[in-house]
């Protein structure tokens, strides 16, 4: 799987850090052997007034005939220590500030964050100017003037940051198990806030670099201290910008300050994703692979679309990456007829989630449908050309997505964000239509002003449903629509999908996990496994019995309620999509696998029973009549 | 019962100001035996996560008191009530949020070994049994691993991995596998019992699914509205409900049976299900 021996950062970030890393190195390497590299000194009247540059003045000499070149490169020394060291001693205090307040917070954190406040309430200039007038025009004057200024932004922003983090999980685990507050704050809480104090150096440091020469332009400097700032003052004072001498006098140093900011944000980049892994997830080896659709089935001529709700051909779904295409969707083929519930099971890494999303058109890049033709309401789709589904996607098909009920715009009531649904069918009266559709979900009139967050998840999920059948499509897909709900709420949204479903004539594809939901509430169960269907057919076969040793497996995981207090799960983990085994992807981890698993690829054949099954255990179709009676189940947890 | 490990006596707790206040908590008098393992069920905002963070000492209750081994964890010193923590632990929902995204698995088992004052040799012998106990092998490739290269299942076992070294006395784990793939829920569900029979650890295991309480707790309390409702062996509860709220939860945990009976029948279904 991943090569995890070491931190890995990507190609853009090193290509930045690296450029980032050069520039700052030739600027410091320039301050420091600024006098091996310059024959003259800074101050030395070493040739005639205005000189052009040449004859010994790289870039030509100043009113007073010192060396332009010299000054450039001994103003880096004033100009980068000033700015790194109050950026350093800015962000420290801040970080100090920060984590007091937000660890300790109460009275603390008021007294602190108040100063904080009053601050930055200062014009900021003005105050570096009274500043640096009282304090005097010496470098430490100056570094502590930009340090007094600049400490208050970052510690605002730490502390927000402090704040979240202090909220984080491993945090709380970690004052569970009594670690001291100083572990605490060392090992949980600074390291988290290492990529945001990397940004805030460089943010201050820039800040720095550029008020210090804005003080020696305005005067406010020691005029005879050289720095990039001064030598702009200079330029001004004596006119350069009226001759040609501004193009050796004035943009050497702006050039300067600008490498030394770029330089600084380049690094910064780097920096951060270097002290956040996550930053650079997606680095891991990818096995080459390149997926051809069935060409047969792609080209079906005129299918029966009556009556069907959706039907596809031959879905591919991959997502691009340099290493090659990776499978999410391999060849699947899919039902459902009006009026009928369709459950599409499987775990995380199934594909059932981007089926779902290509079926909408919502698929988004690196994922890129290689084919499918089918039908959605009616109307016909080739579901590799997005726009042909785009135009009935909350029209001739409604969508709930996963987390719909933290998807509402918290900022619309109730009402409105259903009224908004029902403008895009373009029928008249929205409102009418919404009001009506919140009344079939059974909202009570008296909350349709309310907004999202004054709802309760059960609430919330009702308005998603509402807003995705406000226009009466023939197709609803719900991806996930009770996780995150408890049980009692589950079953009510679990109640109102069958109401719905039966009341409207509506198709509905319900995209889960959770076979046992599946088992309560859909006709039909497709079972999803590394991308493709491995079972599928009418839900009573499927529970009473699970032919694919998958399905099987999914049926035991979950704990009974009644009978023997037994725990089965699933060895393994979700396949891998980027490492599947040529054969039968679900082998690994299956307990019946045997010698052609491994070489030989099940293709979904139908059975007697009209039940399709991918497995060469039960390749020869078996007619069984099936056990009918509820109690018989009970007892088959 | 044993002498309890952690009794609660009365405690309540609320958020909130005056006029919007939440009282997560009423008065709940609770209890858990050294090795015992006790569900905790209940619908979302019963109060169930806050009566953990009592148990655990990062509440402070309202009213009431907290007492473990006897002794009030509101009489001690912060330095005390650490000291007793360490032998705490707590296993968290998302396991994409409760594990150090800047430390690799080894580091983050040997955190309480750590606060424990270990020495280092002893701390790489049990990060390494800990790590091949939950079947995270092999050990030296997940050991150097960050959270972020793991699958939830393998980040949560690597928090019960966490908590097996640590040999805590009580652990609170508050669902900790409601957002697993169901697959992969019984092999977190039976580890946990594997830390109660080879550590002794009591557990409090939050959940609002009753039948993973069922198959794997001593007893389960049913928490609403932040009272406890009922108090009982599992399946005592699910066979006779005592009150109309416990069986309003085990009919919405009765997820074998369709909801209709008079759905359209499988026969009328042949057009359906042929590819």
């Amino acid at each position: 799987m991943f090569a995890a021996n070491r931190r890995q950062i990507s190609p853009t970030a090193r290509v930045l850090g690296f450029v980032g890393a050069a520039l700052i190195a030739f600027t410091i390497a320039a301050a420091v052997f600024a006098p091996s590299f310059t024959p003259y000194g800074p101050r030395a009247r070493s040739g005639l007034p205005y000189r052009r540059p040449g004859g010994g003045h790289l870039l030509g000499t100043n009113d007073i005939g010192q060396d332009l070149f010299s000054q450039l490169l001994h103003g880096a020394r004033v100009s980068l220590t000033v700015a790194a060291v109050s950026a350093v001693i800015a962000v420290i205090v801040g970080l100090v500030v920060a984590v007091v307040a937000g660890y300790q917070r109460g009275r603390t954190e008021a007294v602190l964050m108040g100063i904080v406040d009053i601050t930055l309430a200062f014009p900021f200039l003005v105050l570096v100017v009274v500043l640096s007038t009282f304090l005097g025009r010496s470098v430490a004057a100056m570094i502590l003037v930009l340090s007094a200024v600049l400490w208050a932004r970052p510690a605002r922003v730490f502390r927000s940051q402090v704040l979240k983090v202090i909220e984080y999980g491993h945090v709380t685990t970690a004052q569970a198990m009594g670690e001291s507050p100083l572990r605490i704050v060392g090992v949980h809480v600074l390291p988290r806030l290492v990529p945001i104090v990397v940004s805030q150096v460089v943010r201050v440091a820039n800040i720095a670099v550029l008020i210090e020469a804005a003080l020696a332009f305005l005067g406010l400097g020691d005029v005879g201290r050289i720095s990039w700032g001064s030598m702009l003052y200079f330029a001004n004072t004596h006119n350069a910008v009226l001759t040609d001498a501004w193009r050796w006098w004035i943009v050497p140093p702006g050039l300067a300050l600008t490498v030394t900011i770029v330089g600084l944000a380049f690094l910064g980049y780097a920096i951060e994703e270097w002290a956040d892994p996550r930053l650079a997830i997606g680095s891991g080896p990818v096995i080459r692979r390149t997926v051809v659709p069935n060409p047969g089935a792609a080209a079906t001529p005129a299918m029966r679309t009556e009556g069907v709700a959706l039907m596809v051909d031959d879905l591919h779904v991959v997502y691009r990456s340099p290493h090659g295409d990776v499978p999410a969707v391999s060849g699947v083929n899919l039902r459902v007829a009006d009026g009928r519930i369709v459950g599409l099971v499987g775990e995380s890494g199934s594909g059932k989630s981007t089926l779902a999303l290509s079926l909408l058109g919502l698929h988004r890049p690196p994922a890129r449908v290689l084919s499918g033709h089918g039908a959605i309401a009616g109307h016909e789709v080739t579901l590799a050309r997005r726009a042909t589904v785009e135009s009935l996607r909350g029209r001739a098909v409604g969508f709930v997505p996963q987390n719909a009920m933290s998807s509402l715009n918290p900022a619309y009531r109730v009402l409105r964000q259903v009224t908004e649904a029902a403008e895009v069918g373009a029928m008249a009266d929205a409102p009418g239509r919404a009001a009506e559709m919140l009344e079939r979900v059974q909202i009570p009139a008296a909350r349709w002003s309310a907004f999202p967050h004054e709802l309760s998840g059960g609430m919330r999920q009702r308005v998603a449903i509402a807003a995705a059948l406000v226009n009466r499509p023939g197709l609803l897909v719900a991806d996930e629509p009770t996780s995150g709900l408890d049980v009692t709420t589950q079953l009510a949204i679990l109640e109102l999908l069958i109401d719905l479903n039966r009341g409207l004539g509506l198709g509905v594809l319900l995209i889960t996990h959770d076979l046992p939901m599946l088992v309560r509430v859909a006709d039909d169960i497709a079972v999803m496994y590394a991308g493709r269907i491995v079972e599928h057919g009418p839900t009573r076969l499927i529970v009473e019995d699970p032919s694919h040793p998958y399905t099987r497996g999914l049926l035991e995981s979950f704990p009974p309620l009644r009978g023997p207090r037994v725990l089965h799960g699933i060895p393994g983990n979700p396949p891998d999509l980027r490492l599947l085994p040529a054969g039968c992807a679900f082998a690994p981890r299956c307990a019946s696998a045997h010698d052609r698993c491994a070489p030989e690829r099940p293709e979904l054949t139908v059975r007697a029973d009209h039940r399709s099954v991918a497995c060469v255990l039960s390749s020869s179709p078996v007619s069984s009549s099936p056990v009918s009676s509820d109690a018989a189940m009970d007892e088959s947890c | 019962m044993l002498t309890p490990l952690v009794q609660m006596v009365g405690v309540s707790r609320g958020y909130g100001g005056d006029d919007n206040r939440i009282e997560a908590v009423r008065q709940v008098d609770f209890a858990v035996a050294p090795g015992e393992i006790v569900g905790v069920v209940g619908l979302s905002g019963a109060g169930k996560s806050t009566l953990g963070r009592l148990v655990l000492g990062l509440e402070r209750p309202d009213a009431g008191a907290v007492l473990f081994d006897g002794t009030d964890l509101a009489t001690l010193r912060p330095r005390e009530l650490r000291t007793i923590k360490r032998r705490f632990q707590l296993i968290l929902q998302d396991p994409f949020t409760s594990l150090h995204p800047g430390l690799r698995v080894a580091a983050l088992i040997a955190e309480p070994l750590i606060v424990q004052r270990m020495t280092r040799a002893e701390r790489n012998t049990a990060v390494h049994a800990g790590l091949e106990r939950v079947g995270l092998t092999p050990v030296a490739d997940y050991a150097a691993r960050f959270p972020h290269e793991l699958s939830g299942g393998q980040r949560q076992r690597v928090a019960v991995a966490r908590a097996l070294v640590a040999r805590p006395r009580l652990v609170v784990a508050d669902e900790p596998t409601s957002m697993l793939d169901a697959s992969l829920r019984s092999a977190i569900l039976e580890l946990l019992g594997v830390l109660r029979t080879e550590v002794g650890t009591a557990i409090v295991f939050i959940t609002h699914d009753l039948a993973s309480a069922r198959c794997l707790c001593d007893r389960v309390v049913v928490v609403s509205d932040g009272r406890l409702v009922a108090d009982g062996a599992p399946d005592d509860l699910v066979g006779t409900p005592p009150n109309q709220l416990v069986a309003d939860l085990v009919a919405a945990s009765e997820h074998r049976i369709p909801i209709t009976q008079d759905r359209i029948p499988i026969t009328q279904n042949k057009e359906i299900t042929s590819p």
